[in-house]
């Protein structure tokens, strides 16, 4: 059964730029998906209709377990958002918050609003979000601000933020892409062991192919906001590249 | 091969007319412009219609001046008081105008989206020129008229007087900040106030102990005139002193506000150096 199922995903940006064209993708619970393409093509933009920091058009039809996520009123978006974890390409840390509490930020949607205002989180959550700093590696830097941070530690941070969601769902916008290559292979690496091992589904943008196909258990390929290319790593050849990179269409039926 | 390049010698021939064109323009432009200032400021001279011959001699002048010298320091002790009410006044007026402050940076905050947004930004942007273009003088004679003489009215201007200044540069502050920060934390499916907390109020914090420490600085040295309008503070004091042609406590009086104006500066800038160049983290 599919955990995500996305149907007729259009984007029309006020601009009258068409990121995203009857976009159509099923995620199985436990799946790392990647999604492939050039600058442009509209991967950010899927991505973002997900949990709606981008409108999608009317008609599209995005389903979290059966929710249409489309429909959701602000209240309910905001408690379905809680389920659905995201990591960004530029982390997106709140700069001037201390690890710790950038981290427990990922409680907020569990979390009373004076309480958070005075830093006041379940003892689990905090029990929870030192366990998941030992696990990234970022134990020692509990009280330092985002600011003091490296990329790569920062990126780190941002998977235990959205991995505090516990999240049914993990997307992740180019979470290399603001990274040196062997940073960013680092980080691709530990997004998938650390939610392998908790069993969570993923979905990723990422430019890069190699690493695409070298991590996730389904590839999908975007260009000019239609999906041209659905399958296994194993299925990317130099002929699927070209049609998703060059637009050979000749090569492929279209 | 031709050893003459077409390209080069084209190039430094000095029948071009482009560069001497414009320069020649600009000689013109500034020639223009100087003629308009200097009449401007001649026309402003003779308007102002001075009348030199009620003016005294140069020796009443300095005679005059000189009753100033030496400033009666043995009255400073009996100073004491006013000096606080004027500090206090400094203090308490900035935090009264940053609480005012509080609704009109919300709505002068373009990238905060209220009812009605256009109407709230306009009410807003109106209050900020309001309190900045109404000095703060003439903010204290509004209520020492309608509120009697005392430190209370001298406080309230300063209060209203903050209102702009803090507001424009918060309402600045709120529309430069990093909205991928705001964005990451309504991800993770926050309530409006959770965003606030903590996707945007860490980001103004700098700034907010920025603005309070120098907008404390200015009104200091505010408050230490307001008297001469009788609003309180040092000023009155000074204005006393020179009505009743008590010229050498005027100048010890002077003294006092000059050391009080310095030492607040240096406060204010080693403050801002502390907490604000801190918290940036660099």
């Amino acid at each position: 059964m599919a955990l995500l199922k996305i149907e007729n995903l259009s984007k029309v940006y006020g601009t009258g730029d068409r990121a995203l064209k009857n976009f159509d993708l099923k995620v199985k619970k436990g799946e790392f998906v990647s999604c492939i393409g050039p600058s442009g093509a509209g991967k950010s933009t899927m991505i973002r209709c997900i949990n709606r920091l981008v409108e999608p058009d009317t008609g599209s039809k995005i389903y979290l377990e059966d929710e249409n996520i489309v429909k959701l009123n602000n209240k309910e978006l905001r408690r379905t958002r809680r389920k659905i974890g995201m990591i960004f390409q530029e982390f997106n840390l709140v700069e001037r918050l201390t690890v710790m509490e950038n981290l427990l930020s990922g409680r907020l949607g569990y979390t009373g609003t004076l309480k958070s205002i005075l830093r006041v989180f379940s003892d689990t959550d905090e029990v929870n979000a030192y366990e998941l700093l030992e696990r990234v590696g970022m134990r020692d830097m509990v009280n330092k601000k985002a600011t003091e941070l490296s990329g790569g530690q920062r990126q780190r941070v941002g998977i235990a933020r959205a991995l505090m969601q516990e999240p049914k769902l993990l997307l992740a916008d180019e979470p290399t892409s603001s990274l040196d290559p062997e940073i960013g292979r680092r980080i691709i690496n530990l997004i998938r062991n650390i939610t392998k091992e908790r069993n969570n589904t993923v979905l990723v943008n990422i430019h890069d192919v190699d690493l695409a196909l070298e991590y996730s258990d389904r590839v999908v390929g975007l260009r000019e906001g239609e999906k041209i290319f659905d399958g296994s790593p194993s299925e990317v050849d130099q002929v699927v590249r070209d049609r998703i990179y060059r637009g050979y269409e000749e090569n492929g039926q279209n | 091969m031709d050893r003459t390049d077409p390209l080069s010698e084209a190039s430094t021939s000095i029948d071009q007319p482009e560069w001497r064109e414009l320069r020649r323009k600009k000689r013109k432009k500034f020639i223009i412009l100087g003629l308009i200032f200097f009449a401007i400021t001649l026309i402003s001279a003779l308007t102002l219609n001075v009348r030199w011959d009620r003016m005294g001699d140069l020796n009443t002048i300095i005679n005059t001046i000189l009753r100033f010298w030496p400033p009666d320091i043995s009255t400073w002790p009996g100073f004491a008081s006013p000096v606080l009410e004027t500090v206090m006044m400094a203090l308490l007026s900035t935090v009264i105008g940053m609480i005012i402050s509080l609704p009109v940076i919300v709505m002068a905050a373009r990238n905060i989206n209220l009812p009605f947004n256009n109407i709230f930004y306009g009410l807003g942007r109106l209050i900020i020129v309001l309190s900045r273009s109404i000095h703060e003088l003439v903010w204290a004679l509004f209520f020492v008229t309608a509120l009697g003489l005392g430190a209370f009215p001298g406080v309230l201007a300063l209060s209203v007087r903050s209102i702009g200044f803090v507001s424009k540069m918060m309402a600045e502050s709120i529309e430069n900040i990093s909205e991928k920060e705001v964005e990451a934390i309504e991800a993770t499916g926050a309530n409006r106030l959770q965003v606030w907390a903590f996707g945007i109020i860490p980001q103004i914090i700098p700034t907010l102990i920025g603005i309070f420490i120098f907008r404390w600085d200015v009104n200091l040295r505010a408050s230490t005139i307001l008297g001469v309008v009788g609003a309180g503070g040092i000023g009155y004091h000074l204005d006393l002193a020179i009505r009743t042609y008590n010229y050498s406590e005027a100048s010890a009086l002077i003294l006092i506000i000059l050391i009080m104006v310095g030492l607040g500066e240096i406060i204010s800038s080693k403050l801002r150096e502390k907490y604000v160049k801190e918290s940036e983290g660099d």
